[in-house]
C-alpha cells in the first residue's frame, strides 16, 4: 500500500512538472525609467508623459503622471518627451441638454509646446534603467 | 543504465530551457519506468479479463485506474493550448470579416455618392466639403444602407442630433458587425444614462491629428479618410488607397456604463476613430490613450484624462496576440503587429502624407 502511495505522487508530480516546464516568453526589449515632473516648482497633479524616438525607429512608450511622479518601460534610444498636465476644475455636462449627466471638467495647465514632438524642448537619452529622469516645466514656455 | 542514458540525453536539451539538477533526472527516470511497468500490468490484465482460459475475475487497481487518467490529463494539457489558439485564430478571422464589410460598404457609398466617403463624425451643427448638412452624429449612419441595415437608415432623422428622441432609438440596435468576438461583443452601456448606446470595436482612420483639429492641426494634417466635423473622398486619397488605413478597431475598456469613453463609438466625443499625431500611438501601444473620461488598469488600454477633444488620442487596440486588424481602403485587411514601425505606421495612417513607406 505504501509503495501504491508513493506511485500515485510521483504520478501526479510528473503531471505538474509538465505544466511547469516552458521558457518564459522573450520579453520586449524596455528600460525602467521613472521621475517626478514639476510645473513651475510644484508637482504636476495629472497627466501622461510620451517618449517619441527622435527618428521614430522604435516604437513610442509612455506612462500617467499621478501627483508628479510617472514610470514607463521604453526602449532605449535619443527620444523627445511629450507631457500634457490637467487639473480638476470641476464638473461638465456630455450634451447639450437639460437633463444630461456630467463628468469631471478638466483643464489643462501645461503649455501646448510640450506636448508636440516638434516644439517640444524637453529630450532624453535612454541607456538603461533610469530613475529620477525629471523635468521641470515652466507655465510660461513659449516655443520658438 | 543503457536506458537511463537515453533518459540523459532528451533531459539535456530540455536543460536549455531549465536546469534540470541530477536529482530531477532520476526522479523522471524512475517515474517513467513506473509508468511503463503500469502500462505493461494494464495491457496484462486486460488480456487477462478477455482470456477464455481466465475462470478470476480480475479488477483494475486503483493506482492502473489513476494511471490511465493521468496519462489523460497529460494529453489534455498538451491539447488545451492548441484548442484556445484556434479558437482565437477563429475570432479574429470573424473580425477581419467585419473591418472588411466596413471598408466595402465606404466604397459603395462613394460609388452612390459621386466619391465621398461618408463622414467619420460630427460634433456640432455645420457644412462641410461636400456640401451637405450635419449635426452630431458618427460614423456607421451613413453606411447602414450598405450593411443591410436600410430600416435604421430610413428612421434616423438627419435633421436631429444623434441624441435626440427618434435618432437614440437607431443607436441602440446592436448589429453583429460593430463587434469583435475577441472583445466584450454585445456591450452597450447599461442604461446608466439617458442617452444611453451600442458600443462597438471598430474606428474610422482619423490621420495624424487629435480627435478634434484645431485651425494649426488642420495646417499640418496629411490627411485620412475620415474625420471629426470633415468630410473626404476618393479624391483625397493621394496616397493610394492600398496604402491608406480606413478602419481598426479598439477593446471597449468599460463595457455597461459610460465611464469611458473608448468602445463609445457612436458618440463623436466617444471613440469614433482612432489616431496618433506624431505615429506614437501603434497598435496596442504602451503610450496611454488621452481620453476625456476613461478607467485606468484596463488590461492592455492604459489611459490618461485630458481636458479637451483636441487632445484626445486614442490608439486601436485588441486583445489578439501581438497585433491589430487593419482595414485599408482597398478593401484588403491586413493583421498589424505591434512592433510595426512609427514611420510605416505614420504612411498608412496619411492618406496625403507622400511617404515612401508602407506596411512591411
Amino acid at each position: 500500500m505504501k509503495k501504491n502511495v508513493l506511485l500515485l505522487c510521483a504520478v501526479w508530480l510528473m503531471l505538474s512538472l509538465v505544466f511547469a516546464i516552458g521558457c518564459a516568453p522573450k520579453s520586449v526589449n524596455t528600460v525602467k525609467v521613472t521621475g517626478t515632473i514639476t510645473i513651475d516648482g510644484k508637482p504636476l497633479e495629472q497627466g501622461g508623459i510620451k517618449f517619441s524616438s527622435v527618428n521614430n525607429d522604435t516604437t513610442a512608450s509612455g506612462g500617467t503622471i499621478t501627483n508628479g511622479t510617472y514610470a514607463a518601460e521604453v526602449p532605449p534610444g535619443k527620444k523627445k518627451v511629450l507631457i500634457i498636465g490637467v487639473k480638476v476644475v470641476g464638473r461638465e455636462k456630455l450634451y447639450d441638454t437639460p437633463d444630461s449627466p456630467t463628468r469631471e471638467k478638466l483643464e489643462t495647465v501645461t503649455p501646448t509646446a510640450y506636448n508636440k514632438k516638434e516644439l517640444t524642448p524637453l529630450e532624453a537619452d535612454i541607456t538603461g534603467e533610469t530613475k529620477d529622469l525629471n523635468f521641470e516645466l515652466s507655465s510660461k514656455f513659449k516655443h520658438k | 543504465m543503457k536506458k537511463m542514458k537515453n533518459w540523459n540525453k532528451t533531459l539535456d536539451s530540455l536543460e536549455q530551457c531549465q536546469n534540470a539538477s541530477g536529482y530531477v533526472k532520476w526522479f523522471i527516470y524512475h517515474v517513467l519506468r513506473a509508468i511503463s511497468l503500469l502500462f505493461a500490468r494494464i495491457v496484462a490484465s486486460i488480456s487477462v479479463r478477455f482470456g477464455k482460459q481466465s475462470s478470476v475475475r480480475r479488477a483494475f487497481t486503483l493506482v492502473e485506474l489513476l494511471v490511465v487518467i493521468a496519462i489523460i490529463g497529460i494529453l489534455i494539457a498538451l491539447l488545451l493550448p492548441a484548442v484556445q489558439a484556434a479558437r482565437e485564430a477563429a475570432r479574429r478571422m470573424q473580425c477581419s470579416n467585419n473591418l472588411k464589410q466596413w471598408s466595402l460598404a465606404v466604397h459603395t457609398h462613394a460609388d452612390a455618392k459621386q466619391g465621398w466617403f461618408n463622414i467619420g463624425a460630427c460634433n456640432n451643427d455645420r457644412t462641410v466639403e461636400n456640401g451637405r448638412a450635419y449635426r452630431r452624429i458618427s460614423w456607421p449612419t451613413e453606411l447602414w444602407p450598405y450593411v443591410e441595415q436600410q430600416q435604421l437608415f430610413s428612421q434616423y432623422d438627419f435633421g436631429k442630433r444623434f441624441h435626440d428622441a427618434g435618432n437614440i432609438d437607431t443607436y441602440r440596435q446592436k448589429i453583429a458587425g460593430y463587434y469583435c468576438p475577441s472583445n466584450n461583443p454585445n456591450s452597450d452601456q447599461g442604461n446608466t444614462d439617458t442617452y444611453w448606446r451600442v458600443m462597438g470595436n471598430y474606428v474610422t482612420n482619423m490621420g495624424n491629428s487629435p480627435l478634434h483639429q484645431s485651425t494649426e492641426e488642420q495646417a499640418r494634417f496629411t490627411g485620412a479618410p475620415f474625420g471629426v466635423g470633415h468630410v473626404y473622398g476618393l479624391e483625397n486619397i493621394a496616397d493610394g488607397t492600398s496604402n491608406t488605413a480606413a478602419f481598426s478597431e479598439i477593446i471597449i475598456a468599460a463595457p455597461g456604463g459610460t465611464t469611458d469613453q473608448r468602445g463609445d463609438f457612436l458618440n463623436d466625443e466617444g471613440s469614433p476613430g482612432f489616431m496618433a499625431r506624431d505615429a506614437d500611438l501603434t497598435p496596442n501601444s504602451k503610450v496611454p490613450d488621452y481620453c476625456r473620461i476613461c478607467v485606468e488598469n484596463v488590461s492592455k488600454a492604459p489611459c490618461t484624462k485630458v481636458g479637451a477633444n483636441t487632445d484626445v488620442e486614442i490608439a486601436p487596440r485588441s486583445y489578439h496576440t501581438g497585433g491589430v486588424n487593419l482595414g485599408l481602403c482597398d478593401g484588403a485587411v491586413r493583421f498589424v503587429s505591434d512592433t510595426v514601425s512609427p514611420n510605416s505606421w505614420q504612411a498608412v495612417l496619411s492618406a496625403d502624407g507622400g511617404e515612401s513607406e508602407s506596411l512591411p
